[in-house]
């Protein structure tokens, strides 16, 4: 399937998924590479030498290693929402598209979860929890599910109606083997595209919590670092902003430019129409 | 009109349905949060020299209605929306909507000039680039919007803030102003409008460039072309009437979520608008505030959601039929 799904990709989707492996990679051998220890503290505000590539901040970690063990939350942040709210996604998408009784309510329910404004209601539910990685990962699911559902459902209706379908059908089959044998297939080009999205999604909605100086204190993440930064404006006084502020905004940048690269890649691939030859 | 009345009908009462629910989850949610607004009655929690003794404390919670049980304090609180009223800020000591319009109407300000600045950026080039799909000129705007929708928009509005306020210093570093003429609030709403503007005008392209394009290859544009029309013609006169629709409600919703979108903008620049109020009423457990935020930024979306349907249904015929 590897394979596959990489010649499936065109230029844009492999460069975003070389990227996106560069920052995998980064993340997952974090404690190797990193040339500190995280909770290490060093001089405050050294600008980069060769003993900190990148400096230190204000309280005196080393960037690189910030950065460095910064991808880790990012990535398992992107990845387990987007698995979750995929899953459930899917799962609401496949119901309420093969079992008519049941849309109208799925529809009202995911109408409903439209409406809620997902970052005021993270800063408040960060009121009853301290918003560690894991209620992290489960508020972003709870709230990203339903757009998930809502984009593959009317797909999983026009398969559902299709004549294959209904000989099936017609022969015997049980509900539940031509939605996973026929239907969730057709369905899976549509769910990877939409795994991506949620997964830069995610990203995005992680480190805006933590630029909201939300997330637990301890959290090494770029969002907390930004935070971190913002609050002493002394920063912008001198050129501090180039190392404190820069890397973390940058590496948050190529990654979303990735996962952006990717979906839009793979959205292309679906929606022939969309494509642009040059390309 | 059998059809459009049952459609109106049965739209009406999901709208309703979902204005109940949404403040039924504000209420319950806000009320429920651990910690109460008297920890912070007297100033700060670290400098408060006296400690509210249980009499005070329960006069107090008496005077605020927040000694009777959930339901009851539910029963009021609707009771008072019905009554547009939306009650008596704790934290401020004043009545909500005299804290809560001025905020509102900041970014309002923030809101419309990014989102006129945005729509007059991506809107001819989402036509230009769909006209001539697949040219340079297409892959080089598209590529740049899709950089600039995955740029997070607070790190445009602190890459703005160093080039403009603290490099160049044409723009204000901090974001308000004594005095309050509308021409002082216009300039300090300027600069998070702008950046606001380039974050959003990324996404708005997009939408606007695909729905262009689906547009472009339908049969009766080749047709027009066939018969040998201007391209100024067949694109004003019948790719604009035909794409209008969609993009219409769509913009219709973006704005409604542009409320939430511009909370990054405003935060980096220190920009008295509803975000900072609904960070300090969050802060100090203003629930009649925290609440109205809420309530505002659910209606929002509710009521643009039910403007692009009310929109829909009046372009394009197609909707009446039945809907969903």
């Amino acid at each position: 399937m590897d394979v596959k799904a990489l010649s499936f990709l065109g230029i844009k989707g492999k460069i975003g998924l070389i990227i996106i492996l560069f920052v995998v990679f980064i993340g997952i051998t974090a404690p190797v590479i990193s040339p500190y220890d995280p909770t290490s503290l060093f001089e405050p505000f050294e600008p980069p030498s060769s003993t900190h590539l990148l400096g230190t901040d204000d309280v005196g970690h080393d960037v690189l290693t910030i950065l460095i063990y910064g991808a880790r939350v990012s990535i398992l942040v992107g990845f387990a929402t987007a698995t979750i709210s995929t899953f459930i996604g899917l799962l609401t998408a496949l119901i309420a598209g093969c079992y008519e009784g049941l849309d109208p309510i799925i529809s009202r329910i995911l109408d409903f979860f439209l409406v809620i404004p997902r970052i005021p209601f993270i800063v408040i539910i960060s009121a009853f929890l301290t918003p560690n990685i894991f209620i992290v990962i489960l508020v972003l699911s709870f709230f990203g599910w339903a757009k998930t559902a809502r984009v593959i459902k009317p797909l999983v209706k026009q398969v559902y109606s299709r004549e294959y379908v209904k000989r099936l059908k017609c022969i015997g089959a049980g509900n539940w083997y031509i939605i996973l044998r026929h239907i969730l297939p057709a369905t899976f080009p549509l769910a990877v595209a939409q795994f991506v999205l949620e997964g830069g999604h995610a990203i995005l909605a992680e480190a805006s919590i933590g630029f909201f100086g939300l997330e637990d204190p301890s959290t090494l993440s770029w969002g907390m670092e930004i935070n971190h930064a913002l609050q002493k404006s002394i920063i912008f006084l001198t050129n501090i902003w180039t190392w404190v502020l820069g890397p973390p905004i940058l590496m948050l940048t190529i990654t979303l430019l990735s996962t952006t690269f990717i979906s839009i890649d793979l959205e292309t691939r679906i929606n022939p129409r969309l494509k642009v030859r040059s390309w | 009109m059998g059809v459009s009345r049952r459609f109106f009908v049965s739209k009406a009462a999901f709208y309703i349905s979902l204005f109940i629910l949404s403040i039924t989850t504000v209420f319950l949610l806000v009320r429920m949060m651990p910690g109460s607004p008297l920890d912070y009655l007297g100033g700060e929690a670290e400098d408060v020299p006296y400690i509210l003794t249980e009499e005070v404390r329960e006069k107090l919670l008496s005077y605020y209605g927040l000694d009777k049980p959930l339901w009851e304090q539910y029963i009021v609180f609707v009771n008072n929306l019905l009554h547009l009223n939306f009650g008596y800020s704790i934290y401020f000591s004043e009545p909500v909507t005299r804290i809560l319009l001025p905020h509102l109407m900041r970014t309002l300000i923030l809101i419309t000039l990014g989102f006129l600045f945005s729509i007059s950026i991506s809107f001819p080039l989402s036509i230009i680039s769909a006209w001539r799909r697949g040219s340079t000129l297409d892959t080089i705007i598209t590529l740049l919007s899709m950089s600039i929708y995955s740029i997070p928009s607070f790190a445009l509005a602190i890459l703005f803030l160093i080039v403009f306020s603290v490099e160049l210093k044409l723009f204000p570093l901090i974001g308000f102003s004594a005095e309050e003429n509308i021409l002082d609030i216009l300039w300090y709403a300027l600069g998070p409008a702008m950046v606001f503007a380039v974050a959003e005008s990324g996404r708005a392209y997009y939408f606007m460039r695909n729905s262009f394009i689906s547009e472009l290859d339908k049969d009766y544009i080749l047709f027009a072309k066939s018969k040998g029309l201007k391209n100024k013609t067949i694109i004003l006169r019948h790719l604009l009437r035909g794409s209008l629709s969609p993009i219409i409600s769509k913009l219709a919703l973006l704005f409604g979520y542009s409320l939430l979108s511009c909370m990054f903008v405003e935060n980096v620049f220190n920009y008295p608008g509803i975000t900072w109020l609904l960070l300090i009423s969050y802060e100090y457990y203003d629930y009649p505030v925290l609440e109205s935020i809420l309530l505002i930024f659910m209606f929002t979306v509710i009521v643009m959601n039910a403007i692009a349907d009310i929109i829909s249904f009046i372009i394009d015929p197609r909707v009446r039929g039945g809907w969903m």
